[in-house]
């Protein structure tokens, strides 16, 4: 129960006044259902069995009295209440929220997206119980209790201690339950949780599912999981069906020995015969609330478990170690330099990147090549520090990213990544994602460069089309270039392409790309691709094979030598030659063209090209 | 700032259309399997609701023992006075022959009531673990039915509903309908038996005081209805706009290594906070409904209370009733207007679960496009030889992309298709793969037009790989499961050999039962797109369809892909969209699209020869591919 409590505690003092406004609401709401059984038996004392029909009207209004205060400061009660708790969960999701963004991908390659929903949607709720209804149940409980010694205090010292003795039991009853039964609690919600990462990667993922007519063995497997949630429920179930009524019986139980105990002192003429039926109809008025208090202790319980999934989160390491108070890298240049950087993924034992040194001067324009799974994403990955090496060190103008702000480092790097990923928003604020301030214009500009402008401006809407959630209703070559645009117009000093035009069209991407090249400058520049035509504006070639640098050279070097640039390049002019020697297919054009090239080829260098 | 305009598009402020009976209805549907054990716990119920009359009758008969000192019938009723209360006094006054008579009363009234009490914990133990499991089990029930209905909903309702706003239809709002199921239900029915048992006594005991509380009864039934008019719309929009905040919710994280890129993470907070924002003022102006409308329903209770004071109170001074039947009389009152505390606190329950009710029945009677056709034939083994027939196909309504297309392929050929970013290519591929319904005309392979027979079956020989195509986290085993469940471990083994990645998986941790990550993150594309075809391989269909399939893959592995294609693809009919023409070259035939339209159909050679678009098209990709020689 401490749990809940303590996490609850840094929210409810941000709304101070509230909180003091709701205690003393609740306070006077107590007050009020106190007094009206209170004047039931002082007027009955007064007018009734004085027999003075005359004066019953003031019983009436008294009682009356009582009766609108209670419904008054309920009302006004709830009223603040209910702002009080919307405010909590709207902090604790905003906290989790914060959380969520600032925790790095190591995390999100552990926690799934159902799980994380589970816990920010489901688990914030379970909490506005226990803030509205409950903690006004519990206050009101513990006042109607106070108000009740107060006034057994009045009449007997003795038969108040005899009161107080229910509550160390309920204490008691509440501790040992919420101890025993933690861990069904948790493991319900845990389970819950796999219900919503169940329908969260399903649903990511329908169309695959149909496409390979696998819908049944999904239902399948929902079936599972599903069942499993309701194993883990029933089991919470049981525990609610003890709890509640158990509390129940405990107050009866302790009704009857305030029975006996009151009814002793007033046959020994202790108390007075009044006084004793005041009591019981007190003790009856607590059982109302007191019915709740098994309810409050299945709250309490739904509350400590949530606060324990929520912490989980909250409290979620970084992996991503960053220095406190730490500097934006403000590098003289934006080269880039891995030294002796090894790499692997948590919990494999095979690293993905083996020794690997590389130097890239700024301005400089380099292809990263490689079989499948040789670890050229995950070479560019460590630049913007997703991750951070096992062992060596990557440089920025020569400073080591780990030492700066993250921020600031990311801000220098702009990678538009494999798995291009689009917001459920506007165009235009998709490719502004980077660059919220940007003006139309830019985005326009960004766009054009990227060769998005002509078919966005082909939608009905233009930049204010909405892309689906994956950007489902856009092509993947239309995704590609908005993805584009969008590292475009952040206009980073780093760039970094990641296979990211393999679903473009041929021409558009050559457009594209001396778009791009044109719009480069002095940027630096890293591009991965399996397409021989990305080589056309690059200086270096970066080959990698199984996490290691295998050639790094210029083209017109590599070409002639033996090695995996050299096969790649002869698979490629194998493909080529297949296309071409198929058909009687314009050889001389095609010769002609190679000659074009290659003046192109000599033409192109530093200054050549960038004008 | 645009946040999710589509979002607050979709889902309409307006009436889902159902009445409140409907929705009653429907949810009593998904309890009526249970109806055995909701007897039983009605059963309970009126035992319940018996003992709790009792108790404290019980205990006030006790008091008034106590300040009559001592009273010649125990109970009161003839029955037990003489069989329990007699003989038990009997038995004590021999045994404590010094205490007063009086004692073994109250004791013989206490150990009734604690009886009364135990019976009550029984029946309340029973009622919540039967009617609790009864909830569970249909509210199970329920999130498996709109499951299976989400699995046959066809593409046109996932395109524009995202991952959140469906999970939040499956989880928040059957959650909703589950606390009625399992809870509220039962409280009411308690409530109502607890009135009528109340209201018996009460006419016996005074019919005036019984008059003045169901006269005060009748204004709170009157702002319970009122309640009902403002609060509905409230909640819907409370609902309404925590889908959006799980729609949000599930993107960022979706879309966190682009938010991370790009350092948008203060932005994406201010967003979510917005969002946020916009589902707290909802939820709180829902609730105010309450705060106003409880209080005010509590306070004819105390008007009650006052009333019958005063009316009571005439009636002991005329001798007519005694004190102790006025105080019992005014717990009874307690007893009565309890349903309303009760039913005030349900009542928020019971507006959310009719609201989820609503969202949740609306998503279940959304029909598709495509079914399954579980009741037509199953497609008989075929040959692979399509026909598009007259088909016009569109996604959104009268916009279509094809009209009146016709398209004939022979069985076994492999078919490529061309054309430029947005021509259309996709769209054929989502027509043959029954993805999205077809407006007009015929689809039919070997002859069987498909919308005649079962889509499973329809699925066993037409197998699609969708541009972009989607990896479980689970292992590589359960991903490979997706072409073939059935499949062997050696099978799995030898396709992942013909593609290019068993040296590989072998060297991972746990080999086949590696856990790929969330969305395969643990593979580079490249890979996933070798496992995905790998899992083609086991569903060894007639048709295959592949989009784009090989766009990520290096030149060694689709070389060495391609060999092992040419054997994979003998016998099936295949159609292959693929920007690199050097994947297609050898196809069958070429079908290049422009805008909805074939322009050119043709083998390479006799394409190239034409001069045409292909030839445009591979003109540009040679010089493309050799630019840097």
């Amino acid at each position: 129960m401490v749990r809940f409590f303590k996490f609850i505690y840094p929210y409810v003092k941000r709304q101070k006044s509230r909180f003091i406004l709701i205690n003393l609401l609740i306070f006077i709401s107590a007050y009020a259902q106190t007094q009206i059984p209170l004047s039931i038996r002082s007027s009955i004392a007064k007018y009734i069995s004085t027999k003075r029909p005359d004066l019953l009207y003031l019983g009436f209004f008294t009682i009356l009295f009582f009766g609108t205060l209670d419904w008054l400061s309920g009302m006004m009660l709830r009223l603040v209440n209910n702002r009080y708790s919307q405010k909590i969960q709207f902090d604790i999701r905003q906290d989790i929220f914060t959380k969520l963004q600032s925790l790095d991908l190591e995390y999100y390659s552990k926690e799934s997206i159902g799980q994380i929903m589970a816990r920010s949607i489901q688990e914030v709720y379970s909490l506005q119980q226990i803030l509205g209804w409950g903690y006004r149940i519990m206050l009101l409980t513990i006042s109607l209790f106070i108000g009740a010694l107060i006034s057994l205090l009045n009449t007997s010292l003795t038969l108040a201690l005899v009161f107080l003795m229910i509550v160390p039991v309920i204490l008691f009853v509440l501790g040992y339950s919420t101890k025993r039964n933690a861990e069904k609690f948790y493991k319900s919600q845990y389970e819950f949780g796999r219900v919503s990462e169940t329908l969260a990667e399903n649903f990511a993922g329908i169309k695959t599912v149909k496409s390979f007519g696998r819908e049944f063995d999904e239902i399948e497997r929902f079936n599972k999981v599903n069942q499993d949630f309701l194993d883990a429920s029933l089991e919470v179930v049981k525990v609610r069906a003890t709890l509640q009524p158990g509390m129940i019986f405990l107050l009866s139980l302790s009704l009857v020995i305030l029975l006996f105990v009151g009814g002793a002192f007033t046959s020994l003429g202790i108390i007075d015969t009044g006084s004793f039926v005041a009591f019981m109809l007190l003790s009856l008025q607590i059982m109302v609330p007191g019915r709740f208090m098994g309810d409050l202790a299945i709250q309490l319980q739904t509350a400590n478990t949530a606060a324990r999934r929520l912490e989980e989160v909250l409290n979620a390491e970084k992996h991503l170690k960053e220095i406190p108070n730490a500097p934006d890298i403000r590098p003289e240049t934006y080269s880039i330099e891995f030294d002796h950087v090894y790499f692997r993924y948590p919990k494999s034992k095979n690293y993905v990147l083996k020794d690997i040194s590389l130097k890239i001067n700024e301005g400089e324009r380099i292809a990263l090549l490689g079989p499948t799974g040789s670890g050229k994403s995950t070479l560019i990955n460590l630049i913007p520090r997703f991750f951070d090496p096992e062992k060596g060190v990557i440089k920025i103008g020569g400073c080591d990213i780990r030492r700066y702000s993250l921020k600031s480092v990311r801000d220098l790097v702009g990678i538009v990544h494999q798995d291009n990923f689009l917001f459920t928003l506007s165009i235009r604020d998709n490719i502004a994602f980077g660059k919220k301030d940007a003006s139309f214009d830019e985005i326009v500009k960004a766009a054009k460069l990227a060769k998005a402008h002509d078919f966005i401006m082909e939608f009905p809407d233009g930049y204010d089309t909405i892309v689906g959630e994956r950007g489902v209703t856009l092509s993947g070559g239309q995704r590609q270039r908005i993805a584009i645009a969008r590292v475009l117009l952040a206009n980073p000093p780093i760039l970094i392409f990641d296979d990211s035009v393999s679903a473009v069209d041929p021409e558009t991407e050559a457009i594209l790309q001396k778009n791009i090249n044109d719009h480069l400058g002095t940027k630096t520049m890293i591009i991965i691709s399996q397409r021989p035509s990305s080589l056309k504006y690059v200086d270096r070639i970066v080959m990698l094979e199984k996490g290691q640098v295998v050639q790094d050279g210029r083209h017109e070097d590599l070409i002639s030598q033996p090695g995996l640039y050299r096969e790649f390049i002869d698979a490629i002019e194998q493909q080529v030659e297949d296309l071409v020697l198929m058909e009687e297919y314009d050889i001389k054009k095609f010769k002609a063209l190679q000659g074009a090239i290659s003046i192109m080829e000599e033409e192109k260098g530093r200054g050549g090209m960038s004008k | 700032m645009s946040i999710h305009t589509d979002a607050e598009k979709e889902t309409q402020k307006g009436d889902f259309g159902y009445s409140d009976w409907e929705l009653y209805k429907f949810m009593y549907d998904y309890a009526k399997p249970y109806k055995k054990e909701i007897f039983e716990t009605i059963v309970y119920m009126v035992f319940y609701s018996f003992f709790t009359v009792l108790g404290p009758l019980l205990i006030l008969r006790a008091v008034d023992t106590f300040q009559k000192k001592v009273i010649d019938a125990v109970f009161g009723f003839e029955f037990a006075d003489r069989y329990i209360a007699e003989p038990f006094v009997a038995i004590m006054e021999k045994l404590f022959p010094n205490m007063e008579k009086l004692w073994f009363q109250v004791a013989i009234l206490s150990l009734a009531y604690l009886f009364t009490q135990a019976m009550v914990f029984f029946t309340t133990y029973r009622q919540r673990t039967i009617i609790g499991a009864v909830g569970l089990k249909s509210t199970n029930q329920l999130r498996y039915d709109l499951f299976v209905h989400l699995q046959e909903l066809d593409m046109t309702y996932h395109d524009k509903n995202e991952v959140g706003r469906i999970m939040s239809r499956v989880t928040s709002d059957v959650a909703a309908v589950w606390e009625f199921i399992g809870g509220a239900v039962v409280q009411n029915i308690v409530n109502l038996i607890t009135v009528v048992a109340v209201l018996l006594i009460v006419f016996q005991l005074d019919v005036q005081l019984a008059i003045v509380s169901i006269f005060l009864m009748m204004p709170v039934f009157f702002l319970g209805r009122r309640a009902r008019k403002y609060s509905r719309p409230r909640r819907k929009e409370a609902r309404r706009r925590n889908s959006i905040l799980m729609a949000s919710l599930a993107e960022s994280i979706a879309g966190i290594k682009v938010t991370k890129g790009l350092s948008r993470e203060d932005v994406n907070i201010e967003i979510f906070r917005s969002i946020n924002d916009g589902r707290r003022i909802a939820q709180q102006r829902a609730v105010d409904i309450n705060a106003f409308f409880f209080p005010s329903m509590m306070y004819f209770s105390s008007i009650a209370v006052a009333t019958i004071f005063f009316v009571g109170g005439l009636k002991v001074i005329a001798g007519a009733i005694t004190i102790g039947t006025l105080i019992a009389y005014i717990n009874y009152n307690s007893i009565l207007f309890r349903p309303v505390v009760i039913l005030g606190n349900f009542y928020e329950q019971l507006q959310d679960a009719l609201t989820g009710a609503e969202r949740v029945k609306a998503l279940l009677e959304t029909p598709t496009k495509v079914p399954w056709n579980l009741d037509h034939p199953n497609l008989p083994p075929t040959k692979g030889e399509v026909h598009f027939q007259d088909i016009t196909f569109e996604y959104e309504e009268n916009n279509p992309i094809y009209e009146n297309f016709n398209l004939h392929v022979p069985a076994g050929k492999k078919i490529a298709i061309v054309g430029h970013t947005g021509a259309g290519k996709t769209t054929i591929i989502n027509i043959l793969s029954r993805l999205y319904p077809i407006k007009k005309g015929h689809l039919l392979i070997d002859d069987y037009e498909v919308t005649k027979f079962s889509l499973p079956s329809i699925r066993e020989q037409v197998v699609a790989v969708p541009q972009d195509f989607f990896l479980f986290s689970g292992s590589i085993r359960e991903n490979l499961k997706l072409g073939n469940p059935l499949a062997s471990e050696d099978e799995m083994w030898r396709v992942l050999d013909l593609v290019g990645l068993k040296e590989f998986v072998e060297t991972m941790e746990n080999g086949l039962d590696t856990p790929l990550q969330e969305r395969g993150g643990r593979l580079s594309i490249g890979q996933r797109q070798l496992i995905i075809f790998a899992a083609v391989l086991l569903a060894d269909p007639t048709v295959v369809i592949l989009d784009e399939a090989t766009s990520n893959i290096d030149i060694f592995t689709e070389m060495k892909i391609q060999q092992s294609m040419k054997h994979i693809l003998k016998g099936r009919t295949a159609f292959v969209i693929a920007h690199r023409l050097s994947t297609i070259r050898d196809a069958d035939q070429i079908v290049v699209i422009d805008k909805g339209k074939i322009v050119e159909v043709g083998t390479h050679d006799e394409l190239i020869r034409q001069k045409g678009a292909y030839y445009r098209l591979v003109n540009n990709q040679i010089t493309l591919s050799e630019i840097t020689n």
